[in-house]
């Protein structure tokens, strides 16, 4: 689906990605781990040209981002990609159900009527319903992520980005939203998430250890309890 | 476009108080624009009307005392770029041989002059700007007096002189293309050929008035040049066309100049304020327009959103600065109106405002525009962590040395990092402070004794003029010997006025007006160069040097003064 070939990005002369390529396919669970400053969050919005490359191309279903305009680009992430951030970002005037709806109220693919039933789904299969008409500063940061979430998938995207979607939320809200991003990736959603924590990348089929701007290590993880202690392991080498 | 409509309401709905800020601002800049717009629209249009009724000349030559007729005729004759002429005798009467309501005219500063009604040109006109006429027993009163003291159709006007006495009945306000303005030193009233034979045979003095209606393109300086060289009768002032103009752009005009130049400034503060709010807002809103981009918002879409909310606050300001510009300007217009009457383009009144409010909309929302769309060229990430803000606004270090005034050394810092929002406010506080202190400024100028000096006379306390008299030296001499014998008198000096001709730096000749007398009784200050101490030297006003293109030492006059 993604092919991200030998990607880099400076700022100013300070070197932040270095060559890095990687692939992810339909269906992946892709985690990325590193240090703090080693570049995992700068990979993630390369890859979905949230931000700028100083070189090499990502491929997106075949198709170089990187050379494409602006629009093309808005157009792709309307449709096909979805963006789960740390901090919500949601739309402070707007209410929980009208930041959901908002991106496919923007496609127009849909009459509004079917995006309000599927935000209703959205939203009860993430267990925040009945906070529709709230005001985004009167929910929870939980409730709140799981609302952003619901934003993510409101079009159906290919793809899911998220970049530390539980940094700020406890354990047990912590907990809710894995089992929601397992559900999503089970019924076939891909999913590329950011995040320093060894149990939320525990939950990730494939995991990318980024130092220094490089891809120092990847490895895939097979399913079962095993699984967290596998990764802790892994993680002690670097 | 619903959906972006729906964003803009909650925005306002949330931000009530910002929102109705900005609103004042634009409202008072596009009303005061606008206003300001129509009252000069107006004032255009009145005196086009004017001017168009009545015809004014190109030229007046005012005399006192007999001339040669056919002198006259002759100059005319001789000149093929005069288009008509005419002499206008008008009878000179004295302020307080002049009662109304029992009070004579003595307090006004005006030449009152009864005249009959042109036949060529230069026409007297009633309030609906047709050409006056009046009966027998009847009078035509200046706009102005009717203005000053409440004269209007039906009142009398009372002429007296020993036993004679002679009422008239004002049958109509007279508009004077010539002389409507407050500026202009003479009022004409309009009565029956008749009266005046009567009157004439009892009081006042006759002056002439030699007008000229010249062809298009033909110079009134030329003309003015020509009627001195011929010696034409000149004893009395010779008033330009463009002096006309002047004099009623200045009477009329000063008003809209001043709301006009007002309402630059507020909206030179609008659009500071404007952009300062927008910058705010914006930078506030960063991480929201990164997440619009980020969830695939189109980047014109968020370019509309911030757009429309502007274009929307832009607009209902325009529109309601428009409304109320109406009864403001028409309040302003009021005095235009009565002394030029509605004027011929009505266009004028409505069109320039509505392009005035047009302008200030397109710049308002050109500026917003700008703004949001260097906004919008960030990436998501950078709108996201504020990036964008840190790079444009840079950073500043500490002392090595430890901070001795910490207050100041971090203000400074601060102040050098947000230089941008800085200057802004600067000019904000200096546009401001520029619109409390003027208004100050010109009354304490204008109210200082020294003011007169500007003009190029002596701070006295009191200055009487003498002009165009036949016996000038022996009523000179009375009024000094009364003068002289005035106790309360501290010192008093004599000037004499006349013309020279001059020659500017393109070679043309033409006639200045001069004075000359003992300066050091009251002196004036000199730009350069000192008081003319001898009778090869003179002083020059900044004007006049620029225009003859002399400076100090040049070599100037051609004629000695003549009287």
């Amino acid at each position: 689906m993604i092919t991200v070939e030998q990607i880099s990005k400076s700022f100013k002369d300070t070197p932040i990605l270095n060559n890095v390529s990687f692939e992810i396919n339909k269906g992946d669970f892709v985690g990325v781990m590193g240090p703090s400053g080693s570049g995992k969050s700068t990979l993630l919005y390369s890859i979905s040209q949230m931000d700028s490359i100083s070189g090499g191309r990502v491929l997106f279903e075949g198709r170089n981002l990187s050379e494409m305009k602006e629009k093309e680009l808005s157009d792709i992430r309307l449709r096909k990609m979805g963006f789960v951030f740390q901090n919500a970002q949601m739309l402070k005037n707007l209410s929980v159900l009208d930041n959901i709806i908002l991106p496919g109220l923007v496609a127009k693919k849909e009459p509004a009527v079917v995006i309000r039933r599927r935000a209703s789904n959205l939203m009860k299969k993430m267990g925040i319903e009945g906070l529709e008409a709230r005001d985004v500063r009167e929910v929870s940061g939980g409730q709140l992520q799981r609302a952003s979430i619901c934003r993510a998938m409101i079009n159906h995207p290919a793809i899911l980005f998220m970049d530390e979607p539980t940094g700020a939320l406890n354990s047990a809200a912590t907990d809710q939203i894995l089992a929601i991003l397992e559900d999503l990736n089970r019924e076939g959603m891909t999913i590329m998430i950011v995040t320093h924590e060894p149990r939320v990348a525990a939950r990730a089929k494939k995991v990318l250890y980024i130092q220094d701007g490089q891809i120092a290590a990847c490895r895939e993880f097979k399913t079962g309890a095993e699984k967290e202690r596998e990764l802790d392991e892994w993680l002690r080498g670097f | 476009m619903k959906l972006l409509l729906n964003l803009v309401r909650k925005d306002f709905k949330r931000n009530r108080v910002i929102t109705a800020v900005l609103a004042v601002f634009l409202i008072l800049s596009a009303f005061l624009m606008a206003g300001g717009l129509r009252v000069a629209g107006t004032m255009m249009s009145a005196v086009d009307g004017l001017n168009e009724s009545a015809v004014p000349p190109d030229y007046i030559q005012m005399h006192k005392g007999t001339y040669d007729a056919a002198g006259v005729a002759d100059f005319v004759k001789s000149h093929d770029d005069i288009k008509d002429s005419q002499t206008v005798k008008m009878l000179d009467i004295r302020n307080a041989d002049i009662i109304y309501r029992g009070e004579t005219l003595e307090k006004s500063l005006m030449d009152n002059g009864f005249v009959v009604q042109n036949a060529g040109f230069d026409y007297l006109l009633d309030l609906d700007n047709e050409i006056a006429v009046v009966p027998a027993g009847e009078i035509g009163v200046p706009v102005f007096y009717a203005q000053a003291l409440g004269i209007k159709a039906g009142d009398v006007i009372t002429l007296r002189e020993g036993d004679y006495s002679k009422e008239l009945t004002v049958a109509t306000i007279i508009r004077d293309a010539s002389m409507n303005s407050a500026l202009a030193s003479s009022k004409r009233f309009l009565i029956s050929p008749s009266d005046l034979n009567e009157i004439s045979r009892y009081m006042g003095e006759w002056e002439y008035s030699f007008e000229f209606l010249l062809k298009d393109g033909a110079l009134t300086s030329a003309l003015e040049k020509d009627s001195r060289d011929a010696g034409m009768p000149s004893n009395g002032v010779g008033i330009t066309g463009s002096v006309l103009t002047l004099m009623n752009t200045l009477s009329y005009g000063l008003v809209a100049f001043i709301i006009i130049a007002i309402s630059l400034l507020l909206i030179i503060i609008s659009v500071l304020c404007l952009s300062y709010i927008i910058r705010a807002t914006l930078s506030e809103e960063h991480a929201a327009i990164g997440a619009m981009k980020a969830i695939g918002f189109p980047l014109k879409a968020i370019g509309q959103l911030y757009q429309i909310k502007y274009l929307i606050l832009v607009l209902t300001a325009a529109v309601i600065g428009y409304l109320l510009a109406i009864p403001f300007g028409d309040f302003f217009c009021a005095s235009i109106i009565m002394y030029c009457g509605d004027g011929s383009s009505e266009w004028m009144k409505w069109g320039l405002p509505l392009i005035g409010v047009m302008l200030l909309s397109l710049l308002v929302v050109l500026g917003c525009h700008r703004i949001i769309r260097r906004s919008l060229r960030s990436t998501v990430v950078e709108l996201l962590r504020g990036e964008e803000k840190i790079t444009k606004e840079g950073h500043y270090s500490l002392p090595v040395s430890g901070l001795k005034h910490r207050n100041l050394t971090i203000a400074l810092g601060e102040l050098k990092c947000k230089w941008k929002e800085n200057v802004v406010l600067f000019l904000v506080f200096v546009f401001s402070s520029f619109l409390i202190l003027l208004p100050m400024n010109m009354k304490s100028t204008v109210e200082n004794p020294s003011f007169m000096t500007y003009m190029g006379v002596g701070q006295s306390d009191i200055r009487i003029d003498i002009q165009y008299t036949d016996n000038l030296i022996a009523q000179k001499n009375d009024i000094v010997s009364y003068l002289e014998k005035d106790p309360e008198i501290a010192k008093l000096a004599i000037y004499k006025n006349g013309y020279v001709q001059s020659q500017n730096g393109l070679g043309e000749n033409s006639y200045i007006r001069v004075e000359s007398g003992d300066e050091s009784v009251f002196p004036l200050e000199y730009l350069e160069g000192s008081a003319p101490v001898d009778s090869s030297e003179m002083a020059l006003s900044d004007l006049n040097a620029a225009e003859l293109g002399k400076v100090v030492r040049n070599y100037h006059i051609r004629d000695q003064i003549t009287e």
